[in-house]
């Protein structure tokens, strides 16, 4: 090979690496000319769009506007949002062409064919970039329909938006940590957070764990081969799922009143009928504990029947000879249950379960229906049953919402819920992605 | 052949694209070219949007067309809840989806009209209004809306039950002695006379006629708290009373008491209550007897000085013709059109000569509102009237429920109050 033909073009990597920095200018000296002019094209575009708008996008996201009315701070806030996602893709693009322009010199070293007319640089693309091709729009569509929302709410938590300040009469400001300041510092709102922070946290865990424990119970009794009737049970189980969750909080919210409630007018004298019980009626939602017991337990009802239709799906996959040889082995009931059952259950069902709870920590209609966060108080606008969401929900509706804390919050939420599903994700291979 | 195969891909890639150019150029096309058609048209077929609620329709179409007349505009009336409406403005405004017109409550012009979204604007014929009216659409000496209902609490009684209404509050602590009003759940309860007191709203008369009171004299200064003073605390005292040893449990409740209060009322089992005189619709609907009047006098000899609220009319800050909104706003609070508010709601009008035009018609209800507002105070407008709310329902749970005492429970609010309004209102 190398007897044949000497290299006809040595590039120089450097320079033409150098003369991408002007994006196109290093490929036009790699002699790849429709490339470079593609490359040129877009970075004109580029400067263009920045000039026509892209700097005052900058400028406006940096001052959020100067005069109200005329300034409308949060479309200011959009704009320069946009601009700074689509400046980081024409980022990303200049890295590609400088190493492009390099890659490409190095091959013309090592004497290898360098695609130069149009037809071979677009079949190419075709060729080694159709993973790509099909990629792109899908990343592009994320970053607007994604990124973006997410970045104004990002960004929000960091200025005063609240309801002295609501664009356009009044100009938004950057205030930078102070929200997240507050929460932690400013007395109304750190007592709030801290009770309805362990709030939530005590109600994701006893809720979802209690709906989880109901609906494998459930269906687990369903399936044993002595029970009769299943398809009767199958239909009854599914009952509260059938029921829109918002009609039938209503109307626990009801049932649960403290004087004429069907729990306290009813169902407690029926069980006091039982010898040696003896039950008085209970402040279901006039006090602050029974409140947090009763939207648990309703929450274990509403919940259930989603886990128990799973359960019974995964049940009907486990073979009956597992169950018969550790009969044979001599395994209790509760042996097979433990050994057999629960692991195959969790093995397919744990991502679920997972997102079980996050469901439940931001499980905003429950709270807000039942008893609207009540009752009493814990400071900062927050009832004594109010969670996260909730509270946030009280922080941007009414006569003085507070977007900006509201923001910051969600920001906390968010880490929160990111940080802990990642990690049982991750702990639990529930999203084994890898090649099988 | 194979060459304009070629050409037809390319014609059919630039008319692509050039489609997906028009597509997102659209938005602001359609923008750019409404803006310019109603600034054109703004001498001749101008419309005027207003939002009103769904029983206001009927009467804003039968007034609608002198105005339209008059001054040469289309009206469009959009129906929709007043507080839904107005809690959209911030959003619809700047987006132009916002009405020009619509009603607000007094309690949320001052802090709408603080935050930029309804225009300042005057009271034409300044002679029908009182200082009251006039006080329920000022903030800082702005006026931002016209008065067009007043309201009040009024008591409702039983008319089957009782022979005449209760005048003071020791006859509804006769009438919680009576047997027939026993509640049958609870022992030794009664509800002969029920009040919605962890609603800060209804028992502000109360707190109020003991000598409590919020945001100093004249409802506008927020650091003057008299929630946890001594005539306070006593009226806390007494409503804890009842809460405690006449009520039962549910009526703690602050989300379900009106549900309750309605549902005993409806089975015959109180005497009577405090309520609003947007409750007597559906009392008349149930088709059960009611009697109103104004509310007994208190233990002290006080008057119950509940608050004083109602609607008025306002313009939206984002109306394109403020002008028009204004003279739509003196139309329709002259008198004329108030008596035919009055005729077509029964609910009572802010204009002092449709008051009259209005007793005259003799309706219960309407003298007892027009009475009962004589005691009134206006409601405070200012925007950190939003503390008050939350931190005086939870004074009034915590006293009730026996979680503190009164005078604990009041301290604390007022503290509570006192800090919120520090932290979240330093601007």
């Amino acid at each position: 090979m190398s007897s044949q033909t000497e290299p006809q073009n040595i590039k120089n990597e450097k320079k033409a690496m150098r003369y991408s920095i002007i994006p196109g200018l290093g490929q036009l000296y790699n002699g790849q000319l429709f490339k470079g002019i593609v490359f040129l094209a877009i970075f004109v575009a580029f400067i263009v769009e920045m000039i026509v708008f892209g700097f005052d996008a900058f400028n406006g996201l940096i001052t959020l506007g100067s005069t109200p009315v005329e300034d409308h701070s949060l479309f200011i806030m959009i704009e320069g949002t946009l601009q700074l996602i689509i400046t980081v893709i024409f980022l990303a693009f200049y890295a590609l062409n400088i190493y492009d322009a390099k890659r490409v010199a190095s091959i013309w070293n090592r004497g290898q064919k360098v695609n130069v007319t149009i037809k071979d640089v677009m079949w190419n693309v075709y060729n080694a970039g159709f993973p790509y091709l099909l990629i792109v729009p899908a990343y592009l569509m994320m970053a607007f329909t994604i990124i973006f929302p997410v970045l104004v709410t990002l960004f929000m938590a960091f200025t005063n938006y609240d309801f002295y300040h609501i664009p356009p009469a009044n100009l938004i400001d950057w205030i930078g940590l102070k929200n997240f300041v507050n929460i932690f510092f400013l007395s109304t709102y750190r007592d709030a957070f801290t009770s309805v922070f362990s709030w939530t946290i005590i109600w994701t865990f006893s809720a979802t764990t209690l709906q989880i424990v109901i609906g494998i119970f459930t269906a687990v009794i369903a399936n044993q081969s002595f029970i009769k009737g299943k398809r009767f049970f199958g239909v009854i189980f599914l009952l509260p799922w059938a029921v829109p969750a918002f009609i039938t909080i209503l109307s626990f919210s009801n049932i649960f009143n403290d004087s004429i409630g069907a729990i306290n007018t009813q169902v407690i004298p029926l069980i006091n009928e039982l010898p040696f019980v003896e039950i008085g009626r209970i402040a279901w939602k006039t006090n602050a504990f029974w409140s947090k017991a009763a939207i648990i337990m309703i929450q274990g009802w509403l919940g259930f029947p989603y886990i128990y239709v799973m359960t019974t799906s995964i049940l009907q996959s486990i073979p009956e000879d597992l169950y018969e040889a550790a009969k044979i082995d001599g395994a209790s009931a509760f042996q097979r249950f433990r050994e057999i059952t629960m692991p195959m259950v969790f093995l397919v069902a744990a991502p679920t379960f997972i997102t079980q709870y996050t469901q439940n920590f931001n499980n905003f209609s429950m709270i807000y229906l039942f008893n609207n966060g009540g009752p009493g108080s814990v400071g900062g606008g927050a009832g004594a049953t109010d969670i996260l969401i909730s509270w946030i929900y009280k922080l941007t509706t009414g006569t003085s919402p507070q977007y900006s804390m509201a923001a910051a919050i969600t920001l906390i939420i968010s880490a929160l819920v990111i940080v802990v599903s990642l990690t049982v994700f991750k702990r639990t291979n529930a999203f084994n992605m890898e090649d099988a | 052949m194979k060459k304009t195969a070629w050409k037809k891909y390319v014609l059919g890639l630039v008319s692509a694209s050039a489609l997906v150019l028009a597509a997102c150029g659209g938005g602001e096309d359609a923008t750019e070219s409404g803006s310019t058609a109603g600034g054109e048209e703004a001498g001749e077929d101008t419309t005027l949007q207003i939002s009103v609620d769904k029983g206001y329709v009927e009467y804003v179409e039968d007034i609608k067309g002198d105005f339209e007349e008059k001054n040469g505009v289309k009206i469009e009336i959009t129906e929709r809840d007043m507080f839904e409406q107005l809690e959209a403005l911030p959003l619809d405004g700047p987006s132009g989806n916002a009405p020009d017109i619509m009603m607000s409550a007094y309690d949320r012009m001052g802090s709408l009209g603080q935050q930029g979204h309804i225009a300042e604007v005057t009271l034409a014929n300044d002679d029908q209004y009182d200082d009251t009216d006039r006080a329920q659409v000022t903030l800082d000496g702005k006026i931002y809306g016209a008065p067009s209902v007043i309201e009040t609490l009024v008591l409702y009684y039983n008319t089957d039950l009782l022979d005449e209404a209760p005048t003071t509050f020791a006859d509804l602590e006769e009438l919680a002695k009576d047997d027939q009003f026993a509640f049958e759940g609870e022992e030794g309860k009664n509800t002969g006379f029920l009040a919605k007191w962890t609603d800060f709203y209804f028992t502000y008369g109360l707190v109020s006629g003991y000598g409590g009171y919020v945001f100093g004299e004249d409802g506008t200064d927020p650091t003057d708290i008299g929630l946890n003073n001594e005539g306070a605390v006593e009226a806390i005292t007494y409503a804890t009373d009842w809460f405690q040893n006449t009520w039962p449990q549910g009526m703690q409740d602050v989300t379900s008491s009106d549900a309750f209060i309605t549902d005993q009322y409806l089975n015959g089992k109180v005497g009577a209550f405090i309520g609003g005189p947007w409750q007597a619709a559906s009392l008349k609907d149930a088709g059960v007897n009611y009697g109103v009047s104004t509310i007994p006098t208190l233990n002290n000899g006080e008057a119950y000085e509940a608050f004083g609220g109602g609607k008025g009319w306002v313009v939206s800050n984002y109306s394109e013709d403020k002008d028009l909104g204004q003279a739509w706003l003196d139309y329709v609070t002259n008198t004329e059109n108030q008596n035919k508010f009055y005729d077509a709601t029964n609910e009572v009008p802010a204009n002092q000569d449709s008051r009259v035009y209005a007793t005259e018609k003799e309706d219960e209800l309407t003298t007892a509102v027009i009475n009962q507002y004589k005691d009134a105070q206006p409601m405070p407008n200012i925007p950190e009237m939003a503390e008050v709310w939350t931190g005086a329902e939870n004074m009034l749970f915590d006293a009730a429920s026996g979680n503190k005492t009164p005078q604990e429970s009041a301290d604390d609010s007022a503290k509570l109050i006192k800090e919120s309004i520090e932290q979240k209102y330093t601007n």
